[in-house]
């Protein structure tokens, strides 16, 4: 499975990176708010995640990274303990998203017909 | 920098995804492909000496339909509601849509933008201007006519109320 977590420091660096979607030394160091536009459009809402809230979840994110074609969902929490982190795995559903759309397309553009 | 999250959001095949692409890529494709999920992009400006990011989400389907995750509205700025100037139709759910973007999102700023206006005449041009708020836009993510400035006045507004908050 094509997946990846990253462990995000309070002011937005990645500290830990894991996974098999992008090269750990591309995003290790990096500000996650500027490798991903999805991260820096949600950044104050993030880090006002609480640990023991359910993660924040975002299906069918498409091409959120240059060089991560397809579509990905995306799970943001908060660890709990003494320094808060926030862990994000990105997690690929292509194939999912590919039917998915191809049933909509049809759908669509049989509502478009005159 | 100052950074904004923009939703756009409209009928399905109103041109959303071809504003998206018209304002961050500069391109535009003849080719309708329906989208799914949300695609997230982000495009830098200067507007009076202040550089703001405007981080666009282009979401698929109608904000009135339960389909769409109430998540895709967190923390949103601005919302870009497109219809079809070609398919009076796509006015049809607007009041309800933008009643429960206010509920969603109060106090955020909402353009509504008729698109496609390379495919209507002059003539319709004039009596939709008649039958419509002032303060709607006519864009046309084709030629690329207003969308810059589209964006570019939003950008604008939100930098003005960042002032004023």
């Amino acid at each position: 499975m094509l997946t990846q977590i990253l462990l995000i420091s309070q002011s937005g660096f990645i500290l830990k990176s894991a996974g098999n979607l992008l090269p750990s030394h591309w995003l290790l160091h990096h500000s996650a708010r500027e490798t991903f536009p999805i991260i820096e459009s949600l950044w104050p809402y993030l880090q006002n995640l609480k640990a023991q809230e359910p993660s924040l979840r975002l299906d069918c994110v498409a091409q959120p990274h240059p060089k991560l074609a397809g579509f990905y969902c995306f799970s943001f929490r908060q660890t709990g303990g003494h320094r808060k982190y926030l862990e994000l795995s990105i997690q690929c559903c292509t194939e999912q998203a590919l039917q998915f759309r191809k049933k909509n397309q049809q759908q669509n553009e049989a509502r478009l017909l005159p | 920098m100052i950074s904004r999250k923009v939703l756009i959001t409209g009928s399905f095949a109103v041109g959303k995804t071809s504003l998206f692409n018209r304002f961050i890529h500069n391109t535009f494709s003849e080719r309708y492909l329906t989208t799914i999920g949300v695609k997230v992009d982000k495009k830098e400006v200067a507007i009076n000496g202040q550089d703001v990011s405007l981080v666009l989400w282009d979401i698929a389907g109608e904000v009135s339909q339960e389909k769409v995750p109430r998540t895709y509205f967190l923390g949103a700025s601005a919302v870009v509601y497109v219809f079809d100037l070609s398919r009076p139709n796509t006015l049809k759910n607007m009041e309800a849509d933008l009643k429960l973007i206010q509920k969603t999102l109060p106090g955020c700023l909402i353009k509504v933008i008729g698109n496609k206006k390379d495919l209507v005449s002059e003539e319709e041009l004039i009596i939709m201007k008649r039958q419509i708020p002032e303060t709607y836009l006519f864009t046309s993510a084709k030629t690329g006519e207003n969308v810059e400035g589209l964006f570019l006045s939003l950008g604008a507004q939100l930098v003005e109320k960042k002032d004023l908050d």
